[in-house]
């Protein structure tokens, strides 16, 4: 039986880890700047937000600013925790497989 | 972004490609720098013409400068205060950086208040205090931006500081040579060159 825990599912998703990566490096950020950065199309990037926010990893708050919509997410505590022990696993089977 | 399943290399691969571009946006554009900078650099080679061709209450070049500089600041707030709502991404360096900019305004007004009540404007020294505060203002800046010519702006400042307060009685009206040097090579020169490579940066 294998010593690795398993990969967080959620995260072992590439548009899903890319978005985590992206909202740990920042304090909060729009949903075009995702959308920007990782090249998504909005509808796969709408799902995969709702997916992570289902899951606690990040907040989503949609309000208006001077009449325009505006989305923001934010990584939580749960969030950056699910990150880190993603990372973690990810360095030991590295680290093992070399 | 297509769906696919990641192996752990790729996993990793992706994770650094994605804090990179998270960070791409740090970038200072150099405006606040080049208009700062000429500012500084105009008042103190108008004050110091001003002193040469013996034309009286001189520092008032400094009054107006003041004023300018109050109004662009007012100005910059209520920009930032009007577009921070529309901001697409918050970062946790650019609102540090934010908020020592203003403690480095507030110091850098208490310095002037300071320079005026106590007389010590009259001998140029304050000039060596106002170089004080930009170089701490500057390699803050600099380290936060990754921005290795602010960096030495902030020697050249601290520097100049140095050589104003050593050498104030033998400069006299050179001071304000001294000042403007350090203005140009610590603010104009690093302010530039970040516009130049912010314009770059924006244009691929």
């Amino acid at each position: 039986m294998s010593d690795f825990k398993e990969l967080d599912p959620l995260l072992h998703s590439q548009l899903r880890l890319a978005v985590i990566s992206l909202l740990v490096s920042v304090k909060e950020a729009e949903f075009t700047f995702l959308r920007d950065k990782t090249g998504a199309t909005a509808g796969n990037l709408s799902a995969q937000l709702q997916k992570l926010k289902e899951a606690n990893y990040i907040d989503i708050v949609k309000q208006f600013k001077d009449n325009y919509p505006q989305t923001m997410c934010k990584i939580t505590k749960k969030g950056v925790e699910a990150f880190e022990e993603y990372v973690r696993n990810l360095r030991e089977y590295l680290d093992v497989k070399k | 972004m297509e769906e696919k399943n990641l192996t752990q290399s790729e996993s990793l691969q992706l994770i650094e490609k994605m804090i990179t571009r998270a960070r791409e946006d740090e970038k200072d554009s150099g405006s606040g720098w080049i208009i700062w900078g000429w500012l500084l650099f105009l008042a103190s080679i108008l004050h110091y013409l001003m002193i040469l061709i013996d034309i009286r209450k001189s520092q008032l070049v400094w009054v107006i400068f003041g004023v300018i500089s109050l109004l662009l600041v007012a100005f910059s707030i209520f920009r930032k205060w009007k577009n921070g709502g529309r901001s697409k991404v918050r970062t946790y360096t650019g609102e540090l950086v934010n908020k020592i900019g203003l403690a480095f305004f507030v110091s850098l007004l208490c310095l002037v208040v300071g320079n005026f009540t106590t007389g010590v404007n009259k001998t140029g020294e304050n000039f060596g205090y106002l170089l004080v505060l930009y170089g701490f203002w500057m390699y803050i800046h600099a380290a936060a931006f990754r921005f290795q010519l602010l960096k030495y702006g902030a020697f050249i400042n601290w520097a100049g500081a140095l050589v104003i307060f050593i050498w104030h009685e033998e400069l006299g009206k050179n001071i304000l040579l001294v000042h403007a040097a350090c203005v140009a090579l610590g603010y104009l020169i690093p302010g530039h060159v970040a516009q130049r490579n912010y314009l770059h940066q924006n244009k691929q």
